[in-house]
């Protein structure tokens, strides 16, 4: 069997979409848009991607491109798309339980987002990788649900096994 | 249940059944088939209400006409209106899509009159009796060999259980057709497993069935097991590439400002 990763919303925007204009972050975004294209290329050979449903509505938006943007969520369900079932919703609580304590002063409910469920689909569907260009809280979460085999992979900075975790020592002066 | 207890019995939902058969009355058919008759009759309504989950008061013989041996049977229920038409629309069929207990009461209310003439039923609608049809055998389904069976890759997008029809799952193939699988009534594990296979990509492997009178739109296929798929995704990027064309076509999205308001 082989084995499953799971794509979240960043990784999906960037397949979705192409450079607009020269500026250093669209420059930047697309370095990581080939990055991505080039570690799923190769990861579609062995491993099973789907996009977990959470993705599918994470990517809503506002005005025009919200309208068009439809026709794109249309288009996902011949992808693999991993439900956010019962399971999930038990791994949740219990992510979203320790993220609501953990919170900071005055941040609302509201904090705990879709990498939450991301992460808790993550878990019950037993995929054992995390492909996403915005690593935000996801080892965190999967920390709390005891989830080491879950891997975070960032496709425009793998980890590379077996490197040598070298300590930073500021400059003097 | 709406009762109809108010109602004379000709206003009941019901339906004519008699053996036609040349200078056939009452009098000259034998009571053991009027009986079977009158039961093969009552059996493919119950049959039909069973697989509804409607629970319906029994026919009441409320005439009988002198000239032929055809006898009213109507039911003191107004909602047994459209078990009534289901069975005027299975004896039509010849029981095509029915499940093998609707099927057998076809076959009995055909065989009830068959040592003496054809067995002929007429449906009351609205107080009128509609065109007679004639009762005739089901349709038997030819499965073909299993070493012809066939497994077809594609993605559930369906599951359709307890219908009028059976049920049945729907897949999508790679090359974007849809298609009927029929699952046996009897099997009652299939449809589960094909629900919580919902929007996977399955293996499935099928009996393609044929009938005897089969035309090209009637030929289906009978699902026997359904397991997930592990075939590659090479395709993944294919799709992705074609979501985006589809998607591009009017709006430009910057997705710097798109994965920003991610964090927002």
């Amino acid at each position: 069997m082989r084995p499953l990763a799971l794509l979240d919303t960043s990784v999906l925007i960037l397949l979705l979409t192409s450079k607009q204009d020269e500026s250093a972050d669209e420059v930047e975004n697309d370095r990581k848009r080939s990055c991505v294209r080039d570690a799923l290329t190769e990861m579609q050979k062995t491993w099973k991607l789907a996009i977990p449903a959470v993705v599918v509505a994470e990517l809503s938006r506002t005005g025009d491109a919200g309208r068009e943007l439809e026709k794109l969520v249309k288009e996902m369900g011949k992808l693999r798309v991993e439900q956010f079932g019962h399971d999930a919703a038990l791994v949740a609580s219990t992510m979203a339980g320790t993220a609501l304590t953990q919170r900071p002063q005055g941040a609302e409910r509201g904090a705990i987002k879709y990498d939450l469920l991301i992460c808790a689909t993550a878990v019950a569907s037993r995929a054992t990788r995390i492909v996403t260009e915005n690593p935000r809280d996801f080892r965190k979460h999967l920390d709390t649900a005891v989830a080491p085999d879950v891997e975070v992979y960032v496709p425009s900075n793998p980890e590379k096994s077996g490197q040598l975790r070298l300590m930073q020592v500021p400059p003097k002066g | 249940m709406a009762k109809s207890d108010t109602k004379e019995p000709t206003d009941w939902p019901g339906f004519e059944i008699a053996i036609a058969g040349e200078g056939l009355s009452p009098a000259e058919l034998p009571v053991r088939v009027l009986v079977e008759l009158l039961q093969a009759a009552t059996k493919l309504v119950e049959e039909i209400a069973d697989s509804r989950g409607v629970k319906l008061p029994q026919p009441s013989l409320t005439a009988l006409r002198t000239g032929s041996a055809a006898y009213d049977l109507r039911i003191r229920d107004y909602s047994a209106g459209p078990i009534v038409e289901e069975a005027r629309r299975q004896i039509k069929n010849r029981a095509k899509d029915a499940s093998p207990p609707i099927r057998r009461a076809v076959r009995r209310l055909h065989d009830a009159g068959s040592t003496i003439g054809s067995v002929r039923f007429s449906l009351y609608k609205k107080g009128k009796i509609a065109k007679a049809l004639f009762v005739a055998t089901p349709l038997d389904s030819v499965p073909v060999p299993f070493d012809v069976a066939v497994e077809m890759d594609g993605t559930v997008v369906g599951v359709m259980a307890a219908t009028d029809r059976g049920a049945f799952v729907k897949l999508r193939l790679d090359d974007g057709a849809l298609l009927e699988l029929r699952m046996d009534p009897e099997d009652k594990a299939l449809p589960g497993k094909a629900a919580s296979a919902f929007q996977r990509r399955v293996v499935a492997v099928a009996e393609y069935e044929t009938t005897i009178t089969t035309k090209d739109a009637d030929a289906r296929y009978r699902l026997l097991r359904l397991h997930p798929s592990d075939r590659t995704d090479e395709e993944f990027m294919t799709v992705v590439d074609a979501a985006r064309e589809a998607w591009r076509g009017g709006v430009k999205v910057r997705a710097t400002d798109w994965l920003r308001e991610l964090d927002e």
